[in-house]
């Protein structure tokens, strides 16, 4: 690990969590997540006919001699997952005071170290305009963490970012894990079909909304004349009191609403936090409320 | 339009000032944000502005140069002419005695002044006011002013008197001002009700109020009997009256009685007191009324009050003691011949039969029977000459030697013997015999009275034991030491006579209210005007003796104790017109009153866009 980006006392306390997959039908053997097939784990799932061609080491003879036909134990099998996170990289992501950029940072490097805990393979994606370069991918192994966890610093967060575009074109995967977008989704472009997109590939999805807290609450008051970093074309210019203060609010409550209800309509988790949440706040609070780890 | 001080208007110029001020603050703080999504978002929330609030942003600059445009013209102080709007006002105020009547706790006289005021108040600005006022004497207080403050506070300056004074000399002066502008509005404030009034506005402060006193006060006092008389009125009402009579410096009633009194009518009462001698005595009416100035009457004893202290150096007094004691000096020190020594202190010096080495310096003197020539006496003894004649009076008509001779018979008299005396023509001749002088009156070189008896009054008796020589010596020891005032009781607004008696250097006359007058002494009588009700100390500073010391009182007059007047008219000839003269708006207090609306206005712009900027 090049650098710290999440401490060690934190980083310890995660390897205590663990990650709950909904649709693991694929991957590869090895890992510690439950798969909906039958395997060769320990934990007993359930009988069935023998059908011949089966293994007759699974017949259960203590069965067979009670009731005269023979039965299969089932066990379930355990899967090795592949975790993609994908980091919004706009640059109103790192703009002023926010910290979006970092505590987007912060929350990758803390989900791919539970992934990777959990002997997942973990990948780690920047969305920067419409394409997804990767920054580390094939993560196995804390080994190869602390190896490449530190490329997390060396991401530049500038320019546009448009998720769907992104993602549509890359590889995703199918059924064989979580795929976690960090983002502010403060957009109109469309990031609905990425969405769609992942859950049509049976992937577990994790949304997470960073904003910073002026977004959350904005401070400013008066005549003011408002320039979008990504774009200075977009501007916002009026006298900003009381009314335009509870239009705002209506409009932030729009957002989070709009993205929040189209997770939950696909499956997929939403979890809004801010640039200011501590990552203990979110990872023993936030996260566990939710149902994505446990 | 014009203004008082245009320069004010350079306040204007802080209109374009505020305006570059506020278009400088008002600029759009342009700012870089992450996103201007969700504000762009926002929009779609924004509830329909109303029309006003379009135009919030001005509305406190708006404010503002409403402000700064007041301020200025505040300073600029405008005033607007009116054109035929204002008017000339003449006002005629009593300051009678009866003025002074107390209504609900306010003299009549300040229920005037204030209707008057009343009247300032509400006339246009550009009217002009003119106070005539009748107090002492007729004066006119102001004349033609436009300051209606001015006029206030001079109004209200103004001290009612104590006299009785006919409004219509008053009304004179009102008639010149009408008679100069014959739109001028008058207005007579008074309580005397008049039937008819022309070209006159009144203003009636008269109310039915009780009122009691007391009236037509005298004494007679003689062989220890004083006899007091006097009546007793209530107006307006009848009532249970009490009269006190109080003697000198007694503290409680000397006696009292009481009276049944029907309203406007009179009810004589009498007292009959048996006392040595007195110095005043006082009648009082107890009763509260609305005007207690004239419930209580002082009288002071006009002998008592000119009483000087006498010192007859004799070995021999009892002719000369017993008729200056009749004539009413009962301060009198009698002392033998050789006991005197240089004596100061005394205002008359009788020598009998006896010269001293030295003139007195400081008072009159008498010499009975001098035997022999004194430096500065003004007269030379010449020797003792038998007579052989009778005493002869003077026969002049002067007014000094019949005002000396007041009472005396004048029969002629046998006289054994006389002192031939040489005089100088500063003495006067009052009897003589074959020729000479034997009494004569005249001054001394240190211009102090003098009278000469050159006779001896044993020698005399057909003279000395008769009622003429008592009357006689009452009018020397008059002329030796002149009454200082004639009179002890006066009506205010009447005027006193004050004697300036020799070796008076100064008159002070001290008022009922400690108002201290120096009066002139050249002349041998000078006149004071008494303008308040109570009691008045004269007091005369002489040169080389004590001050002499009188008192007088002055009552509320007859009339202004009933000051009902009917069936009498007050008119200003000439014929009313109705030309008014331009009036003036003073617009400062409505402009202050823009200025505060606007500056509340603005506080609350202030606040409201605070509140919309929490």
């Amino acid at each position: 690990m090049n650098e710290l980006i999440v401490s060690e006392e934190f980083l310890m306390q995660v390897e205590l969590l663990q990650t709950l997959i909904k649709n693991c039908v694929a991957g590869r053997f090895g890992g510690n997540h439950k798969s909906k097939t039958f395997g060769s784990s320990s934990d007993f799932e359930d009988y069935r006919e023998y059908i011949p061609g089966d293994d007759i080491t699974k017949i259960d003879w203590n069965a067979y001699a009670r009731f005269k036909n023979l039965y299969l134990k089932l066990y379930l099998d355990e899967r090795q997952v592949h975790t993609r996170i994908y980091i919004d990289t706009s640059r109103s992501m790192a703009y002023d005071k926010g910290k979006k950029d970092v505590q987007a940072i912060k929350l990758a490097a803390a989900l791919a170290y539970l992934s990777i805990c959990e002997m997942d393979k973990v990948s780690i994606y920047v969305l920067r305009g419409n394409q997804v370069e990767e920054v580390v991918t094939n993560m196995l192994g804390k080994e190869s963490y602390m190896n490449n966890i530190g490329k997390l610093n060396d991401i530049v967060f500038d320019g546009e970012c448009r998720i769907s575009e992104a993602i549509l074109p890359s590889t995703v995967g199918y059924g064989d894990g979580m795929s976690v977008i960090i983002s502010d989704f403060l957009t109109d472009n469309d990031y609905e079909s990425a969405i769609d997109h992942l859950a049509s590939k049976k992937r577990d999805i994790l949304c997470i909304q960073v904003l910073s807290k002026e977004e959350f609450n904005p401070k400013s008051r008066g005549k003011m004349h408002f320039f979008d970093c990504e774009d200075n074309t977009n501007y916002y210019r009026k006298n900003i009191n009381r009314a335009i203060i509870k239009a705002y609010k209506a409009a932030l409550e729009y957002a989070t609403s709009r993205i929040r209800d189209y997770c939950f309509s696909r499956g997929a988790s939403y979890l809004l936090v801010s640039a200011e949440d501590s990552l203990e706040k979110i990872f023993y609070n936030k996260l566990p409320e939710l149902g994505v780890i446990k | 339009m014009s203004f008082v001080y245009p320069m004010g208007l350079l306040g204007l110029i802080g209109i374009p000032i505020l305006i570059i001020i506020y278009i400088i603050i008002n600029r759009y703080t342009e700012q870089t944000v992450a996103s201007t999504y969700l504000w762009t978002l926002s929009n779609r929330f924004l509830k329909k502005r109303i029309r006003i609030s379009m135009i919030g942003g001005i509305i406190s600059l708006i404010l503002q140069i409403i402000a700064i445009t007041m301020i200025s013209l505040a300073i600029a102080h405008p005033i607007i002419v009116i054109p035929a709007s204002a008017n000339a006002y003449c006002f005629v105020l009593d300051g009678s005695g009866s003025m002074m009547i107390t209504q609900s706790g306010k003299t009549r006289f300040d229920v005037a002044k204030g209707s008057i005021e009343d009247v300032i108040d509400g006339a246009m600005n550009g009217s002009t006011y003119t106070l005539v006022f009748s107090g002492d004497s007729p004066q006119t207080i102001y004349s033609g002013i436009t300051d209606k403050d001015r006029a206030i506070k001079l109004l209200n300056g103004l001290t009612c008197s104590h006299n009785s004074k006919p409004i219509e000399n008053a009304l004179n002066l009102a008639q010149r001002y009408f008679d100069e502008n014959p739109s001028t509005i008058t207005y007579v404030a008074t309580d005397k009700t008049y039937t008819v009034t022309e070209n006159i506005k009144l203003i009636n402060v008269y109310t039915d109020v009780e009122n009691y006193s007391v009236a037509n006060v005298d004494y007679t006092f003689s062989s220890g009997i004083l006899d007091i008389t006097g009546s007793l009125v209530a107006h307006e009402r009848a009532s249970d009256l009490t009269i006190e009579l109080y003697l000198d410096d007694a503290s409680e009633p000397y006696a009292k009685q009481t009276f049944f009194v029907d309203d406007f009518e009179e009810v004589p009462f009498n007292f009959e007191c048996e006392i040595a001698d007195f110095q005043w005595f006082k009648l009082s009416i107890p009763e509260k009324d609305a005007l207690m100035l004239d419930n209580e009457i002082v009288v002071y004893n006009v002998r008592y009050e000119n009483i000087s202290k006498t010192l007859l150096v004799t070995d021999t007094p009892l002719l000369l003691r017993a008729a200056l004691v009749a004539a009413g000096d009962s301060q009198l020190d009698v002392i033998k011949t050789e006991d005197y020594k240089f004596t100061t202190g005394y205002a008359l010096y009788i020598f009998e039969d006896f010269v001293p080495d030295s003139l007195p310096t400081d008072g009159a003197v008498w010499f009975v029977n001098p035997n022999r020539t004194l430096q500065g006496t003004n007269f030379n003894f010449q020797g003792v000459v038998n007579s052989r004649q009778m005493a002869k009076y003077s026969t002049s008509t002067s007014l000094f030697i019949r005002g000396m001779f007041q009472g005396v018979t004048k029969n002629d008299f046998s006289l054994v013997k006389y002192a031939k005396c040489g005089i100088n023509g500063r003495f006067t001749t009052l009897i003589s015999c074959e020729g000479n002088p034997i009494l004569f009156v005249g001054a001394n070189a240190y211009g102090y009275r003098e009278v000469v008896f050159a006779f001896n009054l044993r020698d005399s008796a057909m003279f000395s034991l008769t009622s003429d020589f008592t009357t006689l010596v009452g009018h020397l020891l008059s002329y030796s030491f002149p009454s200082i005032i004639e009179e002890t009781n006066y009506d205010s607004g009447e005027i006193m006579q004050i004697n300036v008696i020799s070796g008076c250097d100064s008159i002070i006359v001290t008022s009922p209210t400690g108002k201290n007058s120096y009066l002139d002494t050249i002349t041998d009588v000078v006149e004071y005007e008494l303008t308040e009700v109570g009691v008045y100390t004269v007091t005369a500073v002489m040169r080389n003796q004590a001050d002499r010391e009188c008192k007088l009182f002055a009552s509320m007059p007859k009339a202004e104790r009933t000051p009902f007047i009917q069936e009498e008219s007050i008119v200003l000839l000439g014929k009313q017109e109705h030309n008014k003269t331009n009036g003036l708006f003073d617009t400062l207090l409505t402009i202050f009153i823009i200025l505060a609306v606007v500056a509340v206005a603005d506080y609350g712009v202030y606040c409201y866009e605070q509140y919309q900027l929490r």
